[in-house]
């Protein structure tokens, strides 16, 4: 372990502020040149910014103008976020730049640096009002100043472990269209499949849950684990919160989930209507809500796998658009609607071999997920180290 | 009628007729000279200009018939135009004034021009303004050349400078959606049309340029002239007497409206100073067409309301709306604004009105309108309806259909400038409306389908959502960029771990390790 020299970082550069034109000037807006609230520091590359001024709304405020390549830090909300702009930028006053005095930092490695303290600035910025960070918590913060070369060096290293974790969501990503295509690939557009559609209710049980609060005269329920509107999401289920409901043994009886049911909401916004989630865990007598419906398959003519994949594709989007019940922003489906989907049902073998392979992929994206957290762990324990002297 | 200054204009074009000029000269002059209300400007000017275009007239047909009896005769003379010309200070004052308060009483003054003068009074009270003013307005060129009537868009220029925002709902309408809504409607000569919320009167008179370009040759028009020759003697003869009926609640509005239909050669158009939503005098009527941009946001007190509207609201939208059905003959058209609330509003009386626009009346289209549409008036979001009046029986819903447009654009800036711009769907629309096509912007939503939505008209439960295609590109060809990603991550990684070898053996407890060591 090497410990480098630390300095206040108010010995190493200058803080310079911003400022907004009056507003009731129009003059001042709108013009060429690009200025940056909080708003604009999305990541750590600052390119265009929401507003514009002019060279009058500039000379008439107490914005300035930071030359391209500065680091810009927040510094009365959105404490933490920190960015090097590309290109000159008027800042306001929520911004500080920091401008090194010599040529003994590197900005980048500036930038890294501050991102390594992210987490103490928003800690130090939380109370009951914004009260921000001042300026000499800034300037009093020491940070370690190795040679140049080093610098260097500890950059590239961040950088390289940063890209890593890029690819690795480009190809999450990527991936993430394997199983659609292979639906196309195998069973074509859905809609076309000119042979044997038939109704959801023909090859399938559908079923709708228990409501809340209701009274029970006298009969005893029983508290059981149950499925909400808000544990099924977009094409899986969000298990970290479940709740408990009230039901009558016979219910629970009837209504508990089992391994190869479909869950699908009545509704919601448009782009979600009709998303079904496989159920494939064990909670031993959980079970749903009125506003969840329970799909069942009949497995001698359709396997759950290829079902709920089949519920993602746009001919049963467009079904479920059509019949829709619309509000302005939201859309709900009944249970006769579910129940009339028309489902194209292709042989069991083709669908088997459908669903072997969805199971493949399944495991590739699993394994895909724990390398994402894992190099997420990777950069910041670089990120945490790199300041210590550690790597 | 001829003055000094005649043939600025050579081309008949307005805003190169110096005219625009003169109009923001005299509101100058008004403005400095104390009168800083644009509504008085407004009917100070009126009452000047239909004093020198009265004048002017009267002698234009003294000439022409030595029978005629001159308006401006005998104690009359006086108050002619051409008096004030050589006048100033407090002589000028009187003699104007006594003019503008005499004419009401003028001999074969029409009966809208009794309305006009009607306890009209000066207000340009300093001696070197009204002499300005009068002077501005003796300067301007008045007269037709090669056709084109300039007097009309003169007025029209005079009146886009009224700013009303707020007041009792009141807000001028733009031009180009009038003439839109004019164009869905298309209206008809011999047929009698109606606004009942009439303001400046732009809806009438846009009916009647509308009527006017469809009966004109189609030489006259290719050379910029709208004469309506086509017309027969009894079609024009209607026009100009029976075809116009227009009701505002507000005196000076009237006022407005009765110069500019008598500046577009509607002299003898019907306006009047009435209320249709609280006053029974003409409860009952019926016209061939209704137009209208009712006033919109206000409430009126429950005992004022007719009671043969019969509809639980005090809101004066949809007792419009009921009016305007109650109002039109069988087989009578309509073409309306209404605010955005009045398609989708829960209230018992809004799904009553829109119930009877689509039972009652044959709704064939709602317009959805940018709500930019009002600035710099209001901001409010507004559609306009476009139906028809059946006969006498229920509709049934069989097979019909409400065609909807969502305009996204009408060729100006939605903030207050309103600069002219390029985006404008209204040639869209106008193209797609006769086979009520359906495209990016525009459906088409069966009878059936809005009752089953309890009426509501609001475009965001019928408007098609579109869905987005399927990754059609081959899973051998995606695995195939999957894996060159994860050979990439592979020999990236690789080489961090070769860049991090100095950690070997320091046993921190995470981080990356390479395996085998320690």
């Amino acid at each position: 372990m090497i410990r480098w020299p630390t300095k206040p970082l108010g010995e190493l550069v200058d803080f310079i502020g911003g400022g907004t034109p009056r507003r009731d000037r129009p003059d001042y807006w709108g013009g060429e040149i690009p200025w940056a609230s909080v708003k604009d520091l999305q990541n750590q590359s600052l390119g265009t910014t929401l507003e514009h001024i002019t060279a009058e709304g500039l000379a008439n405020s107490a914005s300035n103008l930071i030359p391209g390549g500065t680091v810009i830090i927040a510094s009365r909300v959105g404490l933490g976020k920190v960015a090097v702009n590309q290109k000159p930028v008027a800042i306001n006053q929520d911004l500080k730049a920091l401008t090194p005095r010599d040529n003994n930092l590197l900005p980048r490695y500036l930038l890294l640096f501050l991102l390594s303290n992210a987490e103490y600035f928003e800690k130090a910025g939380v109370g009951a009002t914004v009260k921000g960070l001042t300026i000499a918590d800034y300037q009093n913060l020491k940070i370690p100043i190795p040679p140049l070369a080093e610098q260097e060096r500890l950059v590239k290293l961040l950088d390289e472990a940063d890209e890593l974790r890029k690819l690795r969501t480009q190809a999450n990503r990527r991936t993430a269209d394997l199983i659609p295509a292979l639906f196309h690939d195998i069973f074509g557009d859905a809609g076309h499949i000119a042979h044997n559609i038939r109704p959801l209710s023909e090859v399938a049980e559908v079923v709708s849950g228990v409501a809340k609060g209701r009274r029970f005269n006298g009969q005893k329920p029983v508290t059981v684990p149950y499925i909400r509107v808000a544990n099924v999401q977009a094409g899986y289920l969000d298990l970290a919160e479940i709740k408990t409901i009230e039901a009558l043994p016979s219910e629970v009886k009837e209504l508990t989930l089992k391994n190869g049911d479909v869950l699908l909401t009545e509704g919601g916004d448009f782009d979600k209507l009709g998303r079904g989630a496989l159920w494939e865990r064990e909670i031993p007598n959980c079970i749903h809500q009125n506003h969840v419906f329970r799909v069942r398959v009949d497995y001698s003519k359709l396997l759950p796998v290829y079902f709920e994949k089949f519920l993602q594709t746009p001919v049963a989007k467009r079904y479920f658009l059509g019949c829709a019940k619309r509000t302005t922003n939201l859309a709900s489906i009944n249970m006769t609607q579910l129940r009339g989907l028309p489902v194209p049902v292709p042989s069991l073998t083709l669908q088997r071999d459908f669903a072997a392979r969805v199971s493949e992929i399944r495991a590739m994206e699993f394994q895909q997920a724990a390398s994402r957290r894992r190099l997420d762990d990777l950069f910041h324990s670089l990120l945490h180290r790199a300041f210590q002297g550690e790597v | 009628m001829a003055n000094g200054t005649a043939a600025i204009s050579s081309n008949g074009n307005f805003h190169s007729s110096g005219l625009r000029q003169k109009v923001d000269q005299l509101m100058d002059i008004l403005w400095s000279g104390g009168v800083n209300n644009p509504m008085d400007s407004i009917e100070q000017i009126s009452y000047l200009l239909f004093l020198r275009l009265l004048t002017e007239d009267d002698e234009r047909l003294a000439r022409l018939d030595k029978k005629y009896t001159r308006r401006f005769g005998g104690k009359f003379s006086r108050y002619a135009w051409g008096n004030f010309v050589t006048l100033t200070g407090d002589q000028l004052f009187d003699a104007v004034r006594a003019a503008i308060e005499s004419l009401y009483e003028l001999p074969g003054l029409s009966e809208t021009g009794k309305l006009l003068f009607n306890r009209a009074t000066l207000k340009i009270y300093d001696r070197p303004t009204l002499r300005a003013v009068i002077q501005a307005i003796q300067e301007m060129d008045l007269t037709a050349h090669d056709g084109h009537d300039l007097k009309g868009d003169m007025y029209e220029y005079l009146l886009s400078k009224l700013a009303l925002s707020g007041t009792n709902g009141q807000f001028r309408t733009p031009r180009h959606i009038i003439q839109m809504i004019v164009s869905l409607v298309d209206p008809q000569p011999g047929r009698r049309i109606c606004d009942p919320a009439c303001g400046t009167a732009g809806f009438l008179i846009a009916a009647y340029q509308h009527i006017l370009r469809n009966h004109t040759s189609k030489a006259s028009l290719a050379k910029g002239i709208v004469d309506g020759q086509k017309l027969e003697p009894r079609q024009w003869k209607f026009l100009e007497e029976r075809a116009f009926t227009g009701y505002d609640n507000d005196a000076n509005m009237v006022k407005i409206a009765i110069l500019n239909l008598y500046l577009h050669a509607l002299a003898r158009a019907h306006i009047e100073l009435y209320n249709p939503l609280t006053d029974s005098r003409h409860y009952g009527e019926s016209f061939d067409v209704i137009l209208a941009n009712p006033p919109f946001a206000g409430k009126i007190q429950k005992e004022s309301i007719l009671a043969d509207i019969n509809l639980p609201t005090r809101d004066t939208e949809l007792l419009f709306v009921k009016w305007f059905i109650d109002h039109l003959t069988p087989g009578g058209r309509a073409g309306v604004i209404v605010p955005a609330g009045v398609l989708f509003g829960g209230n018992k009386a809004a799904r009553k009105v829109r119930e009877l626009l689509l039972t009652d009346c044959d709704l064939q289209a709602v317009v959805n309108m940018p709500s930019g549409v009002f600035k710099p008036y209001s901001g409010v979001s507004t559609a306009a309806l476009i139906f028809e009046k059946a006969d006498s029986r229920k509709l049934s819903a069989d097979g019909r259909f409400v065609w909807f447009y969502d305009l996204t654009a009408d060729g100006y800036s939605l903030d207050d400038k309103r600069t002219q711009i390029e985006a404008n769907d209204i040639p869209d629309l106008l193209a797609k409306w006769e086979k009520r096509e359906e495209g990016p912007n525009s459906y088409r939503v069966s009878i059936e389908k809005i009752r089953e939505n309890d009426w509501s008209l609001a475009a965001g439960r019928y408007k098609p959502v579109t869905v987005e295609a399927a990754n059609h590109d081959k899973p051998k060809d995606i695995l195939d960029e999957v894996l060159k990603l994860e050979y990439e991550i592979i020999q990236r990684g690789n080489a961090l771990m070769n860049a991090l070898a100095p950690l070997r053996g320091e046993g921190q407890g995470e981080g990356p390790k390479p395996s085998g060591t320690k």
